[in-house]
């Protein structure tokens, strides 16, 4: 797991979204970034150069 | 007879059919019986009497001109207002679309139409199927017919609310993690999550693209099957739309299901979610019918239900965060806290987070397509608790408890939730049947048997009966 | 919009580069807030992304 986060680093990822949050937002979603990062991680596991995502483009398919 | 409005669709197709019930008359029953509950209930975000009456009246003409079209001519059907409407706002519960009017119907609606059904009105939903129940939005919530001060759940909250109180007979629901099981488990229906790609989402406002589906919401397994054979077919409308042969849904309604073999998720609902002590009692002994019907049980074990959420949650929180970006960017204040906030949670996921939620998927699709192979039926609960009070559903929970319904939007597999009893305060339990892809019959033949070997489907909420 | 540093997006992304690196690549971080910005447009509820999920063979 990588350090935890500081506000100032995560003010800049806010910031680049283009949100403006209130200070009461910015301190609820600060405090649930770790969340983000646990659910980020479990994504992760060894896999081959082959596997697939499961979305495929399809053209003709619009 | 009794009051129309509690026959479920097959009872009111046979009357119809015979001509013994009007389906004016059933209209006007419905719409009495909305006007005096959904003051409370508030399941419409907006009922269209002059339309639904027009309808019943072409359908009632149609009928005595020999010219019956099926099980749902003449029905009462409400729609979650997430699905377009011709001429009809269409909000998703939300101040954004306030006065939004599409020019077309959305093609499942097309199909209820082409099938005769009335349709009632929009039903509330969560705003943008995921903000809820929030009371800063366009109209209240839905309230649940066994006790209003609680929550239907969501995201088809008046579709939840509206089947059990019988101001409708059947509703149209959108199911993205969860949104037509929790609200049909809530509130003691039958309701299916058809396989991805069967019914069309075309005209219906997404919340995620690759997990929304369409599906119907009923008073029984039966009823659902009767919906889907109007609403299934290959639509070139919608990109993921499936080209498969459509079965005859009801063609399991009735029989034994005496040999099937039902894997249950014991994983799921005693550990990795665990459900309350009454919810468990209830699936065992919905497990020990089950038995009795003569099927076989055995337990089966999948990848951890928190692998299925991670994947669930992310890419449905990168996926509304991608529709509603500008919106959230421009004018957060026009949307409710709750939709607000979950919304923008998609905002912090990456976009090798995204792709590695779908190669995830597909690992863990496969994963339960092995163990499928073993079964004909998944089963867990449909919900581990019974509705909670309506000011009490946490913000974030979706986010920090596992849902017991995502695995099988991330798998895509049929789900049907069906009412397994009540708890002790009087509210619905429920338990969850998970099929083969395309296999929906198998589920709507096992819910069937269920529900007939039990009695819950003879009570309806006390609220609702007859004044 | 504020700019998100480069060295910030690195480290969220668990990556890290030598000093010249990372100016080397603050140079392009313009072009490439210019190309996502492009892939913006005022579409509809409606409008579908055009990948498709397909999970199971037919």
């Amino acid at each position: 797991m990588p350090d935890p986060i500081t506000k100032e680093a995560f003010a800049a990822i806010v910031a680049d979204r283009g949100l403006t949050l209130s200070p009461e937002r910015f301190e609820e979603f600060y405090a649930l970034y770790p969340l983000v990062r646990e659910i980020r991680a479990r994504l992760r596991n060894p896999r081959g150069y082959d596997a697939e995502p499961a979305s495929i483009f399809s053209p003709g398919a619009f | 007879m009794s009051d129309p409005t509690f026959l479920t669709i097959a009872e009111a197709a046979k009357l119809i059919k015979a001509r013994k019930l009007s389906p004016v008359e059933l209209a006007q029953a419905c719409i009495a019986k909305t006007k005096r509950l959904d003051n409370v209930l508030c399941a419409y975000v907006e009922l269209t009497e002059d339309i639904a009456l027009a309808a019943a009246r072409t359908a009632e003409a149609e009928i005595a001109a020999g010219g019956w079209k099926g099980p749902l001519h003449g029905i009462p059907i409400g729609l979650k207002d997430i699905y377009d409407t011709a001429g009809t706002r269409t909000t998703g519960h939300s101040r954004l679309l306030a006065t939004r009017v599409p020019d077309e119907d959305a093609t499942t609606v097309t199909k209820l139409r082409q099938a005769g059904s009335v349709i009632t009105g929009k039903l509330g939903t969560f705003e943008f199927a995921i903000g809820g129940p929030s009371f800063d939005i366009l109209t209240p919530p839905a309230r649940n017919p066994w006790n209003p001060d609680h929550t239907t759940g969501g995201s088809s909250s008046g579709s939840g609310a509206a089947v059990a109180a019988g101001l409708v007979l059947g509703a149209m629901g959108t199911d993205t993690g969860g949104s037509i099981r929790g609200p049909s488990a809530l509130c003691g229906l039958a309701g299916i999550k058809p396989t991805y790609g069967l019914l069309s989402r075309k005209g219906i406002l997404p919340l995620s693209q690759s997990l929304d589906h369409a599906g119907p919401m009923c008073w029984t397994s039966e009823d659902c099957a009767l919906m889907m054979q109007a609403l299934a077919g290959h639509d070139p409308g919608d990109p993921a739309s499936a080209r498969v042969p459509i079965p005859d849904y009801a063609a399991e309604i009735g029989k034994p299901v005496q040999g099937l073999r039902i894997g249950v998720i014991r994983h799921f609902h005693e550990t990795d979610n665990p459900a309350t002590p009454e919810v468990l009692a209830a699936l065992e002994e919905a497990i020990r019918v089950l038995g009795g019907l003569g099927c076989e049980v055995v337990d089966v074990t999948l990848p951890p239900l928190a692998d299925f959420a991670a994947v669930g949650v992310t890419i449905m929180a990168s996926e509304a965060f991608a529709i509603h970006e500008k919106t959230l960017q421009a004018s957060p204040e026009l949307y409710g806290e709750f939709g607000r906030d979950r919304i923008t949670m998609g905002a912090f996921f990456t976009a090798a987070d995204y792709v590695a939620a779908g190669y995830k998927r597909r690992e863990l699709a496969a994963k339960v397509a092995e163990v499928m192979k073993t079964v004909d039926v998944l089963m867990t609960v449909g919900s581990p608790f019974p509705a909670q009070p309506i000011d009490a559903v946490p913000k974030y929970l979706f986010f920090r408890t596992p849902s017991l319904t995502m695995p099988f939007n991330v798998t895509g597999l049929p789900a049907l939730c069906v009412a397994m009893g009540f708890s002790s305060t009087g509210l619905p339990l429920s338990m969850q049947l998970v099929g083969k892809a395309f296999a929906e019959p198998v589920l709507f033949g096992l819910g069937d048997a269920y529900e007939k070997a039990t009695p819950w489907k003879s009570r309806r909420p006390a609220m609702a009966l007859a004044a | 919009m504020a700019d998100l540093s480069v060295d910030r997006q690195l480290a969220a992304a668990g990556l890290k580069l030598p000093p010249g690196d990372v100016e080397k690549l603050a140079a392009l971080a313009a072009d490439l807030a210019a190309a996502a910005a492009t892939v913006r447009r005022d579409w509809s509820y409606l409008t579908e992304p055009v990948q498709a999920l397909r999970l199971w063979k037919k």
